[in-house]
């Protein structure tokens, strides 16, 4: 199987601590694959790690069958992979315009065109140019969400690496920009790897899931299953039940 | 029943160097010995509504209109006044543990500030009260932890520390403000619980503020929904399925549910007319 992310063995060690104890992921070209667990489980040091921006201390990770070494991740990969974090008011830059952040990543890859992109990315995340000259602090933070996935697509990347992309936004702004990140990962044709504390958000937007735990995979199983309630793991049926919300009991 | 809260008129403004900015538009509702929900989004007046009753609004914001609480014209009572119902009986649980705790005082020493302000009290007994308060929301060691400070405790144990502040006075009205927004979805179900069973125990009204529609509604009586500073809806938890207002829809069927396939989810179509 050609995979387009394969993670193998994955350790990430802080000190004593182990915020990864071998995992394996595999996650196929175009797919949507989702990882979820509760705070320190490992799920985003996962991404991070394949990001390069978290220490591997034991194991390999292979992107489009190319191995990464350590923490140095060259040009071409960022071409080739983008990230989104969570918190849009602290993931741009507070004193660039919305344009300048744009043509950051074109002008580090020295990629032409900036004028055509930027208005094209800006389109296609649903701003129109009139945002393009405004700071992030005249964004909400729905707007700002919009800007960060511009910035991620503006290299036309293959795999984006979304961790808790909506958490910090409001439910109807939530649906917004899961709508807009289907979009484009239909007619781009991406691969996403996507972190989430909210199994409605995961199973709403990926095929296949990894449930996390203590950073272990305690679980892999696809959405349908899940809503199935194929479920293996006590674990998981507990995600499932919290997931429900309250129930006076 | 009787009235607990009266809030009438209530507006907040905030003089900004663009003008003037009206966060609470007029707002008026009743509280009883209930649980009432305010959910709206970020902006909507949600919280500023909770903040104005607790008397917490930042001193250059105007407030107006009538707030009655047992009595008592909070809105023109004095400061003394203000400060001794502040914790003894009305108290607001917070967002976020890691910012409402006090960083460097220990968590038995908040508790028992706050009944040594409010009850004359010797020492040994204000300790052997948070104990017990400690024990109430369940956790295990309370001797352990009345001695941790606020880092030293993960957040659902520090909410629960929160949660034992706020109610060891015993307050008649609760304000919480997105109680459980900030933690695990695990961990959320277990400090809700505690906080119904003591909310239902002791009788006290609650003001429960959130964004999340469906979470008030599973805690609450009655839910007030907020659009741009106003309430455009108030309807009973029971019969949140015939929510007139379509905000109020838009923003029950925007959330993604297990089980649904719903591609492109969605999304609500803000009308200007709902602000007016």
């Amino acid at each position: 199987m050609t995979t387009s992310v394969s993670v193998r063995n994955l350790t990430v060690s802080f000190d004593e601590f182990k915020a990864l104890d071998a995992v394996d992921v595999d996650v196929a070209p175009g797919e949507s694959f989702g990882l979820v667990g509760e705070s320190g489980s490992g799920k985003s040091t996962l991404l991070r790690a394949v990001a390069g921006l978290a220490p591997v201390t034991e194991g390999t990770i292979r992107v489009e069958d190319r191995q990464l070494l350590g923490a140095r991740r060259d040009k071409a990969f960022y071409r080739s992979v983008q990230m989104v974090f969570q918190d849009p008011y602290g993931s741009l830059h507070p004193r660039q315009t919305v344009d300048r952040q744009l043509l950051e990543p074109l002008a580090i890859h020295r990629v032409g065109d900036g004028e055509r992109r930027i208005l094209k990315a800006l389109d296609e995340v649903g701003l129109g140019s009139g945002f393009r000259f405004r700071y992030p602090h005249q964004l909400s933070g729905g707007q700002r969400q919009r800007i960060a996935i511009a910035r991620a697509l503006i290299l036309e990347p293959s795999i984006l690496l979304l961790d808790e992309p909506t958490s910090a936004l409001d439910a109807s702004v939530q649906a917004e920009v899961l709508n807009l990140l289907e979009q484009v990962r239909r007619d781009r044709k991406l691969t996403f790897i996507m972190v989430s504390h909210d199994l409605g958000v995961v199973t709403h937007m990926c095929d296949r899931l990894a449930v996390m735990q203590n950073g272990r995979v305690v679980e892999r199983l696809s959405s349908a299953d899940l809503v199935a309630g194929r479920i293996g793991e006590d674990y998981t049926r507990n995600l499932m039940v919290a997931s429900k919300g309250f129930r006076r009991g | 029943m009787t009235a607990l809260l009266t809030v009438d008129d209530l507006r907040v403004r905030f003089p900004t160097r663009t003008g003037v900015i009206e966060a609470v538009r007029g707002v008026s509702f009743t509280l009883g010995r209930e649980r009432l929900g305010i959910v709206g989004e970020s902006g909507s007046g949600k919280s500023q509504t909770g903040r104005a009753i607790m008397g917490l609004t930042p001193s250059h914001a105007e407030v107006t209109g009538t707030l009655s609480f047992g009595g008592i014209d909070l809105l023109s009572a004095p400061p003394k006044i203000r400060r001794d119902l502040r914790g003894k009986r009305i108290a607001m649980i917070l967002q976020d543990p890691k910012y409402s705790l006090n960083p460097v005082m220990s968590i038995g020493r908040q508790i028992v500030e706050t009944l040594r302000r409010h009850e004359k009290i010797g020492r040994a007994e204000a300790r052997e009260r948070a104990l017990d308060m400690l024990a109430a929301v369940q956790i295990r060691d309370p001797a352990r932890v009345f001695d941790l400070y606020p880092h030293e405790v993960s957040g659902g144990m520090g909410q629960r520390a929160m949660i034992a502040m706020m109610l060891v006075a015993g307050p008649e009205l609760l304000i919480a403000d997105e109680p459980t927004s900030a933690l695990d979805v695990t961990v959320q179900l277990e400090v809700l619980s505690i906080l119904d069973k003591l909310v239902a125990d002791r009788g006290m009204g609650l003001i429960f503020v959130s964004h999340d529609l469906r979470l008030v509604s599973s805690f609450c009586d009655r839910v007030l929904v907020m659009y741009a500073g106003r309430i455009v809806e108030e309807i009973a938890a029971s019969d949140l399925g015939n929510a007139k207002h379509p905000y109020t829809q838009g923003l029950l069927n925007c959330m993604p549910v297990i089980g649904a396939d719903r591609h492109p989810l969605p999304v609500l179509d803000r009308k200007p007319e709902w602000a007016l």
